[in-house]
């Protein structure tokens, strides 16, 4: 099961499916685009940048250690400086034993920006390599763990030229407030599929009998032949 | 899952965490019971560069997700990405036998589509039927039930 196909299940409605969407998946390792219409998917595509180019880039801009700056990126990751007051201030563990720092949060802006600029441009670019640009009517829904980074939707409207919106699973119930997440989109939406598949499996098995499936079957090779 | 065929597992194995869904479905609607995450280890940009701690990440999201919804899970749907992963659209074509469009020749115009030239390292995992064109009508979803003589169908694989 492709996962942008079991995201989609999960996060797109099915009049959006119909006129046309592009789904981004910002995943940590890789981002993923399908693109659908007609109630169908039309494109896909795997772009091997996510979440953890960011964390990286924090890493490397701010010398932090690496799982201080997942850490950074969680609680204070934003991708537009312009939001931010030069005032604010975050908090930078040293590496190797050395003292903490203090440094404007801004710099976490300029860092993620280009970063978060250059996934969606690439995503751009294949989308009008595969000439789907007036596919996708709809815009674009972003889901998947990155997703949740302040200012992502305002980049990808900036990028595409279009609406964006974030992508939550919705269409079940239980455990909602939990799942209620784009990290768990993909997740959710191999259930759905699951669901969906296997009540067409009983729907057919129902169907008939044994005996009357064996026998139909015989009938359909002959007539193959004939 | 214990006799209890309405349970669904989603896992999606990502490069960051992998996580387990675990839904129950009850009428027509679907109730999420346990969740699971675990951080991933052992995937790189999607692709897996270490099986033994994918598996044992897998194992304990799937724990969790056990945990919290009292289940036992013996069968998941997975998911698959990466970049190795492409789509490319095929077209299948087959003669309408009698003059309406049955169950049978759908599956038959699938089957055609499907026979198409792959590198011996590839397979084929999905045959997403996009459309069906009867009688040079096309953006026909259903088909069965219709008239026509020949037609093909447009599909991503």
């Amino acid at each position: 099961m492709l996962e942008s196909l079991a995201s989609g299940e999960a996060v797109l409605s099915d009049e959006e499916k119909d006129l046309g969407i592009a789904l981004v998946d910002l995943g940590g390792g890789t981002t993923d685009l399908a693109i659908f219409s007609s109630k169908t998917i039309k494109h896909t595509f795997v772009l091997a940048l996510g979440g953890h180019n960011l964390t990286n880039d924090i890493a490397i801009g701010l010398r932090a250690p690496f799982a201080e700056a997942e850490k950074i990126k969680k609680k204070y990751g934003t991708c537009i400086s312009m939001n931010i007051s030069s005032e604010e201030t975050i908090d930078v563990p040293g590496m190797g034993g050395r003292k903490s720092r203090q440094l404007p949060r801004q710099v976490l802006g300029e860092i993620l920006e280009p970063r978060m600029e250059e996934i969606f441009a690439l995503i751009k670019r294949e989308i009008y390599r595969a000439e789907m640009e007036h596919v996708i009517v709809s815009g674009i829904v972003v889901t998947g763990g990155s997703a949740l980074l302040d200012g992502v939707l305002e980049i990808a409207e900036m990028i595409f030229n279009l609406p964006a919106r974030l992508g939550t699973p919705f269409g079940i119930k239980g455990l909602v407030d939990v799942v209620n997440n784009p990290m768990y989109a993909t997740g959710v939406g191999l259930v759905l599929f699951g669901a969906k598949n296997q009540s067409q499996k009983n729907f057919r098995i129902r169907d008939k009998n044994i005996f009357n499936r064996v026998v139909d079957r015989m009938k359909k090779w002959f007539n193959d032949v004939l | 899952m214990q006799g209890q065929d309405k349970l669904l597992v989603g896992l999606d194995v990502g490069t960051t965490k992998i996580c387990a869904v675990v839904g129950e479905v009850s009428g027509g609607e679907i109730n999420i019971i346990g969740v699971g995450t675990h951080p991933s280890i052992g995937l790189h940009k999607g692709v897996v560069v270490n099986i033994d701690s994918t598996v044992e990440s897998i194992k304990k999201a799937v724990e969790e997700a056990e945990l919290m919804a009292g289940c036992e899970i013996s069968s998941v749907y997975a998911g698959i990405a990466g970049g190795h992963i492409t789509g490319f659209n095929s077209h299948g074509i087959v003669a309408i036998k009698g003059s309406e469009v049955t169950r049978h020749d759908v599956d038959r115009v699938l089957e055609a589509a499907r026979a198409v030239a792959i590198p011996m390292d590839r397979e084929v995992i999905h045959v997403l039927p996009q459309e069906y064109i009867v009688d040079e009508q096309s953006g026909i979803t259903n088909p069965v039930g219709m008239a026509g003589v020949g037609w093909k169908q447009k599909f991503i694989l």
